[in-house]
């Protein structure tokens, strides 16, 4: 196995312990290119070999024990509730009410799919620190061109 | 030294980041250097690159990317505007606090001599 073999498996098992801790994609991203050049830094000095550098710093495993991670947890749900309930209130502003009342069609709808636009955009703001709060923002963004397209469209078309 | 309890070491591990990077721009691996000087907190790799990470989010940190003379990437930390303000704020903490327990101190010293 050749030293980039090494450093990867090295880089591999950290990730895998931050994430297995419910570290925000962010900050295993930024940790990684953190250890990333630290070998590096200590590669060059060439006073240790690479198996002596890995030996001489903290383990994957120690990673599980950062004290602050339980917010890169709290990022994630934040964000995935962003996403949940964004997305449940867009698809039914959007087909349930419609379908199944369409007489609170115009009363519900329009609420719902503002209101869903809303919420994902402050949960995934509020999470943005995770993939779940981008992915939030993302639809909220998504629904907000939807609703500017629908009423251009439906604008020009009435 | 002896190692300061985990308790204790979490409260000062970002005031002590905050001092290093204080003193002028610097890149992960200088910075933990500098911070392993002082052994009671017992700075290492999983300490010191998830906390970067935090206080970068926090938005305490700002960080630029540029390479070393020698060619390899490096990500340099500086203070941002609210990373200076939280060191005035620590800095002040830490004056009150010292000042407290070495008052509580000297009044134990009182009360038992």
């Amino acid at each position: 196995m050749d030293k980039n073999n090494d450093i990867k498996d090295y880089l591999v098992g950290v990730r895998r312990a931050l994430e297995a801790h419910g570290a925000a994609g962010d900050q295993i991203d930024d940790t990684i290119i953190g250890l990333r050049e630290h070998i590096d830094e200590e590669l060059s000095k060439e006073s240790m070999s690479l198996d002596d550098i890995l030996d001489s710093i903290d383990p994957p495993a120690a990673f599980l024990t950062v004290s602050e991670q339980g917010t890169g947890r709290q990022l994630r749900d934040i964000g995935l509730a962003g996403v949940l309930v964004g997305g449940a209130c867009f698809v039914g502003g959007l087909l349930v009410i419609p379908n199944i009342a369409p007489e609170w069609s115009e009363k519900l709808a329009i609420p719902l799919i503002v209101l869903s636009m809303i919420v994902s955009f402050i949960l995934g703001y509020l999470g943005r620190g995770s993939r779940e709060g981008q992915a939030a923002m993302l639809l909220g963004a998504s629904i907000a061109v939807f609703v500017l397209m629908t009423n251009l469209f439906g604008g020009g078309s009435g | 030294m002896r190692k300061l309890p985990q308790s204790m070491r979490k409260g000062f591990s970002e005031f002590c980041v905050l001092i290093v990077v204080g003193r002028a721009e610097n890149y992960g691996y200088a910075i933990l250097s500098q911070l392993r000087t002082f052994e009671a907190l017992t700075f290492s790799e999983s300490t010191l690159y998830p906390m970067l990470s935090k206080m970068k989010t926090e938005g305490l940190l700002r960080v630029r990317e540029a390479t070393s003379k020698s060619g390899r990437p490096r990500r340099y930390y500086r203070l941002t505007r609210n990373g200076s303000a939280r060191l005035s704020d620590m800095t002040t903490q830490w004056a009150d606090l010292k000042d407290g327990i070495d008052g509580l101190m000297a009044d134990g010293e009182n009360i038992d001599g």
